[in-house]
Formats: C-alpha cells, sequence, structure tokens
C-alpha cells in the first residue's frame, strides 16, 4: 500500500512540466537517504546473515557467508510451535483489544462529544499508562498474579483454583499482559475515526426503521473501518514480534516462548546469527503476507 | 587538567598518533571481517600510557562494588591515594552480551571502551585462548603475590595456569536455595539434603533453576555422581534430558538469571537452584531468615569472575594499580562489610571482618573454610568451542521448551 503510492509517485511526476521536481527531489533526499541507510541496509544486512554457515572452527558466534538456505528449513521444523503460538496469541490478543476498545472509543469519541473536558479526560487516561515504562508495568503485572499475591491467594481460599495451579507462565497471562500493553494502539485510531462519526446518520437510519443493531451493521461499523483496519494492525503487527511479556523474567514460562523469545535467546545467548536472523526475515515475510492479504480482502485500500 | 595544560605538543601528538593507529587497525580489522575463514592473528598489547595518563575505565556486573548509589567509598579513597581517575561503570549483565558488544574489537586489539571488565572463567579462558588480553606484570602487584589464595590460583584458576593474564575479583557458589516456611509447609521437611528433594511432587511449579548452563547442569550433574572437572558428552546430555523432562513437565517453572529472588519473596519459587551470595544477601539485607542455601553433600560449582586487560587498553599499569589495591585484606574486608556477598579471593579478609560482624565472618557461604574449598566446590571443566557451541544451543532450546 505505502509503497505502491511511492513507487507512482516518482516515477511520473518525473516528467510534469512544473519546475519544481528538482526541489522535490531535494526534499525527498533526506526521507530516501534515511530509509536507505536505516531500513533498507539493516534488512540487507539481515538477509545476508540468514543465510551464513557455522566456521569452520566452531565456535560460539563464529559464521561466515555460505548460502545456507537450510536455515530457513531448519528454522520452520524446529521453531513451528513458537511460530504457531506467537500468531495465535497476536491473534487472540488483537480481537480481545479491539472488543475492548470499540465500545470505549465510541464512548468517548461520540457520547462524551458534548463534554470535551470530560472527553480530555478520558483520553489522558487511555495514554497515561503511557508515562511509565512497559518493563516497569509488566512487573507490576508480575507481582499482582504472584502465586503469593492477593489475587491468587483469593482464588486458592475460595477453591477456585488447586494449589497446584498458578496464572503466571501460562497462555492465558501472556494473553492478558500483551493485550494490556497494546490497548492504546487500538483505542486511540478507533477514537480518530469514530471523533469525526456524523452521528446525523444513526438519525436517518432509526427514521428509516433500522433497529439499532441493524444500524450499527450498516452506518457504524463500515464507517469507521479505517481506524478497526489501523488499529488491528498497530496492535497485530508488534504483539506478533513481543519478546518481554512471553519472557520468563516476566509474564511467561518456557511454554510460552514466541518469535521474539527464541530470537532474544538465539541473538544474545547463543549467538546464533543466522538462525535468529532467518527466524526474523520469516517473521516479517509471514506479517507482510498476512497484513496485505487482510487489507486486500477487507476491500479497504481506498480507505487507509 | 594542569597537566595537560603543560604538555599541550605531548598531547597532540598522542592524540594524532592514535586517530593515525586506529585508523590503521580499522582498515585492517575491515579486511580481515571480508576475508573468509577468520584465520587467527596475533595481536599486540596497546602502548601503555599510564604514567601520563592517570585513568581508568573498568565494566563490572551489579552489586560488586560498596556504594552503588555512586559513592563509591573504596573507589574514592584510592583516586585519592593514587590521583588515578576511575570510571566505574556497571554494564555487565551477562557474559554473552557482553562479550557480543565488544568482540570486533576485541577480535581487531582495539579499544573496547574499558581498560578492564570482570567476567567469568569460561568466558575469560575464551578470551586467553584466542590471545585477547594482555599478561599481567606481578612486578606492580605486590599485594595480590602476597594475598591470592592459592584456591583461586590452583584450582579455580587452572584455565590460566599461573594466573598471568587474569585475577579474580570475587567468587560465586551455585547451591541449593529455598524459602524455609514456605518449603516446610509445602513438603513437611525441614530442608532439602539432595537434589532429588526439588523433584519431590509437592513442589511442582514452584522450582526455579539458573540460566546458567554451568551452574544448574554442573549441580545435576554432581548430584548424579559425575565430576564436572571431567564429564564426557554423555553425562551432560543426561543431565540435560532430566532438566529437558522437569521443565515441559512443569515441574521447574522458570529459569532465570536475575529477578529470582524476588520470586521467593511473592511465593512463585520454593526451592530452586541459586547464586548463594543473593540469598544471603537478601536475607542480611531484610534482616530476616526467611531464605536457606544448602551446600549439597553432592557438591556445588564455585566460578569467579576475573580482571581481564584487553589488547586495546592503553592503561594497564593503572588497571593493576587497582586490583593490587583491592587485594589488601583492609579493602576487601570493607566491601564484605558493606554487603558485597560473594566470595573474596584476598587472604586475611575474613580476619578483619570478624572484628566487626561474627555473623558475617563465620557465614561459610561467604567465607568458605579451606575443607569447603577443597571437598564441595567444583569448576566446571573448560569446553572447546565446538562443544561450547554445542552445549549452549541445546541448552538454551531446552529453556525455551523447544523440543
Amino acid at each position: 500500500m505505502a509503497f505502491a503510492a511511492f513507487g507512482s509517485g516518482s516515477a511520473k511526476e518525473h516528467k510534469s512540466p512544473t519546475k519544481s521536481s528538482r526541489i522535490v527531489l531535494a526534499l525527498l533526499m533526506p526521507g530516501l537517504v534515511y530509509l536507505g541507510l536505516f531500513f533498507f541496509t539493516p534488512l540487507f544486512s539481515l538477509v545476508v546473515t540468514s543465510l551464513e554457515a557455522p566456521a569452520a572452527s566452531g565456535g560460539i558466534g563464529e559464521y561466515e557467508y555460505g548460502f545456507q538456505w537450510q536455515n530457513y528449513v531448519e528454522v520452520v521444523t524446529t521453531y513451528m510451535p513458537q511460530i504457531l503460538r506467537s500468531f495465535l496469541y497476536a491473534s487472540i490478543a488483537t480481537i480481545i483489544a479491539l472488543l475492548v476498545s470499540y465500545p470505549l472509543a465510541y464512548f468517548i469519541g461520540v457520547k462524551l462529544r458534548t463534554r470535551p473536558m470530560l472527553q480530555r479526560l478520558m483520553l489522558v487516561l487511555v495514554i497515561a499508562p503511557f508515562f511509565i515504562s512497559f518493563l516497569l508495568r509488566t512487573i507490576a503485572w508480575k507481582q499482582i498474579f504472584s502465586d503469593g499475591g492477593a489475587l491468587m491467594q483469593f482464588a486458592y481460599s475460595t477453591g477456585l483454583m488447586d494449589k497446584s495451579q498458578h496464572f503466571l507462565g501460562t497462555d492465558a497471562a501472556v494473553i492478558f499482559g500483551l493485550t494490556y500493553n497494546f490497548i492504546p494502539f487500538m483505542t486511540l485510531p478507533l477514537f480518530t475515526t469514530l471523533e469525526r462519526f456524523d452521528v446525523r446518520l444513526l438519525e436517518a437510519g432509526s427514521d428509516l426503521y433500522a433497529n439499532p443493531a441493524a444500524v450499527f451493521r450498516k452506518i457504524t461499523l463500515p464507517l469507521s473501518m479505517p481506524g478497526i483496519i489501523s488499529g488491528t494492525l498497530l496492535v497485530f503487527i508488534p504483539i506478533a514480534g513481543d519478546y518481554v511479556n512471553a519472557g520468563q523474567n516476566f509474564l511467561g514460562s518456557s511454554k510460552t516462548s514466541m518469535i521474539g523469545t527464541i530470537v532474544d535467546t538465539e541473538f544474545l545467548q547463543t549467538q546464533n546469527y543466522p538462525i535468529a536472523s532467518a527466524l526474523s526475515v520469516m517473521l516479517m515475510a509471514v506479517i507482510v503476507a498476512l497484513v496485505s492479504l487482510y487489507v486486500r480482502s477487507s476491500g479497504t485500500e481506498d480507505l487507509l | 587538567m594542569s597537566e595537560q595544560l603543560q604538555t599541550p605538543n605531548a598531547a597532540q601528538i598522542t592524540r594524532r598518533a592514535v586517530i593515525g593507529g586506529a585508523g590503521a587497525i580499522s582498515v585492517a580489522a575491515l579486511l580481515a571481517a571480508c576475508s573468509p575463514g577468520g584465520g587467527k592473528k596475533t595481536l599486540a598489547a596497546a602502548k601503555d600510557v599510564s604514567d601520563t595518563e592517570k585513568t581508568l575505565i573498568w565494566d563490572n556486573w551489579p552489586y560488586y562494588m560498596d556504594g552503588e548509589d555512586g559513592s563509591f567509598p573504596t573507589l574514592k579513597a584510592f583516586e585519592k591515594q593514587t590521583g588515578i581517575k576511575v570510571t566505574y561503570n556497571i554494564n555487565v549483565d551477562d557474559n554473552n552480551t557482553y562479550f557480543a558488544r565488544i568482540k570486533n574489537q576485541l577480535a581487531s586489539g582495539t579499544d573496547t571502551g574499558a581498560d578492564t571488565f570482570c567476567l567469568t572463567d569460561w568466558m575469560v579462558s575464551r578470551l586467553i585462548d584466542n590471545g585477547y588480553v594482555q599478561e599481567l606484570n606481578y612486578d606492580n602487584m605486590p599485594n595480590v603475590t602476597k594475598n591470592l589464595n592459592p584456591a583461586f590460583k590452583d584450582t579455580f584458576g587452572a584455565f590460566d595456569p599461573g594466573r598471568t593474564h587474569s585475577l579474580p575479583w570475587k567468587g560465586i557458589i551455585a547451591a541449593v536455595g529455598y524459602h524455609k516456611a514456605n518449603y516446610k509447609k509445602l513438603t513437611g521437611k525441614d530442608a532439602p539434603t539432595t537434589l532429588e528433594d526439588l523433584w519431590a511432587p509437592e513442589l511442582k511449579g514452584r522450582v526455579e533453576v539458573l540460566s546458567e548452563m554451568r551452574d544448574t547442569l554442573g549441580i545435576m550433574m554432581m548430584a548424579a555422581g559425575v565430576d564436572i572437572s571431567k564429564f564426557t558428552s554423555d553425562d551432560f546430555h543426561a543431565a540435560l534430558d532430566l532438566f529437558t523432562e522437569k521443565v515441559s513437565s512443569g515441574h521447574i517453572r522458570s529459569i532465570k538469571g536475575n529477578s529470582y529472588v524476588d520470586d521467593y519473596k511473592s511465593g512463585d519459587a520454593v526451592a530452586g537452584i541459586v547464586w548463594a551470595g543473593d540469598l544471603v544477601g537478601a536475607n542480611l539485607e531484610l534482616g530476616s531468615d526467611d531464605l536457606g542455601v544448602v551446600l549439597l553433600e553432592t557438591g556445588s560449582t564455585f566460578a569467579c569472575d576475573n580482571f581481564v586487560i584487553p589488547m586495546g587498553s592503553a592503561h594497564k599499569k593503572n588497571v593493576e594499580t587497582v586490583i593490587d589495591y583491592y587485594f589488601t585484606p583492609e579493602i576487601a574486608a570493607k566491601l564484605a562489610l558493606a554487603g558485597v556477598y560473594y566470595v573474596t579471593p584476598v587472604m586475611g579478609t575474613r580476619e578483619i571482618v570478624i572484628k566487626e560482624d561474627a555473623a558475617l565472618a563465620n557465614n561459610e557461604l561467604i567465607f568458605p573454610s579451606d575443607e569447603i574449598f577443597a571437598t564441595k566446590l567444583k569448576q566446571f571443566r573448560p569446553l572447546t568451542s565446538k562443544e561450547d557451541n554445542e552445549f549452549s544451543q541445546a541448552w538454551s532450546k531446552a529453556s525455551n521448551g523447544v523440543v
């Protein structure tokens, strides 16, 4: 989407009779240099690294180029459960975030229009957690959910959970953390879309005898699609690559490792750079494929 | 400051020479990086300018110095005494990540940003084998010659015969740790006495082990009757299989290298493999006796973090001066009394500490007796680079639940 817009722009407008093309190019230069230096160069280096083979000395972190495409086969066969888990977690967390954020954004953006002070206050409340470090907030949840914490003690004493069971380190704990940490990225785009939503359309709908459900389905939902699409993308993409929540020092356990966790250990602990790079390239490719499929199938290219 | 003002020319020449030299070296490094194979070349030590530049940069792990809020009383006293300005950075939190950050500079013999840093035995052994670090001059370190505990020189310094390239900073004992009250509540027993006790069904999901492979698997191998100073690949894999089984059954709850002490306080962990100094420190800090540490009959792993001076450092003599300073028993005692509860290699420290804090001095996990050194503590044998690579990858897969 973004690439397409970029490509058509530079090729056609070059022939336009305006004298400003040189200026346009000059203005584009910093951006292009930035993109080349900080996106394409590292990407190229990543792809090259992902094709490296172990050096003859066989030491830790020693690799040389060898067009070792088998790295990708190894990554897929070895880490399939972690790959599937990452996308499963990301899908569930995105859906929960959408279900929680939509009513919230609707409330702030539509219902509170007549009370700007309250609307601003609510928005601040949505953003407020961002003022505290992401890591600290996650560690705080870890404390809250710990076996000796009030929540778990309540669950144990009432018999809701058996004493041999825990919440930390389960799929649910990790999905909770992911959803919690990324919810503002869903709420804010939804809010900006719903804020401009023309409520007179709702009145028109009910004047034409549509019941509230039909009004929502035929009017509100289609008109809030841009917010839903950008919100889901902003949440899904970072979650699929998250390496914090599922880590053992945070909300996860060895049973909740995601792609990000594996890349983290492969890169920093075992210094197996080719495998870590191959995993990253694959993660990127799968996300690009999923996202373009999603954008195309929801037919909202013009909305973005 | 005044010194620089007096000799502006000397300073300029040095700087130009350094920049020129660095340029030449980085071109060489670039070529080396491009050339296939990576054949090893002999590195030369940087020219020592300690006599004119009274500075040094020291990178170290957290909890290893008194006054880590930045006051550093012993370092301040050293600066006053010698006129050498020390920049002490607490920026080592993992051997592999620290090495990964500076490995290109190490391999080319250029400045890594630190004149000395303290890393663990096995990593130091790798650095020495690769020829990345400078040879020490004992003439500058009379206190080291006098006070270095022979156990740290011979038994636990076997990877560096005669300690010619490295010197111990602190030693760390890995052992079995437990929360006294919670352990009693769950198992009905007072304390674990064997490693087998950690696998009791009542403890399922409440056991945590260290993410340091050499400590966790070292203790497991010792419990299986293996001598870890000469184990085989089969011994290793037998221990790893047991570990994998305990992880996949959920008996081992998590594998951590930091923040695990909090889990003992919050109740998430009841028993496991720990670094003794961490739990002893937590007890002494809180003024409680909640946490216990047991040196198993089958033995515990012992490892040191060691000073090394990379080839690129131009302040070798300054570093040797600071090492020598910390090898005086009075200074080592100050660190222990200030809460650095790891094992000191400086003889005579305990005798000073006992006058001020008998409980601390009599704690065998902080001041192990010669008998404990000889019978209970063992060092994980050095691995060849192939083994190191294979074992670490198998370990990280098992820790991440990849089967």
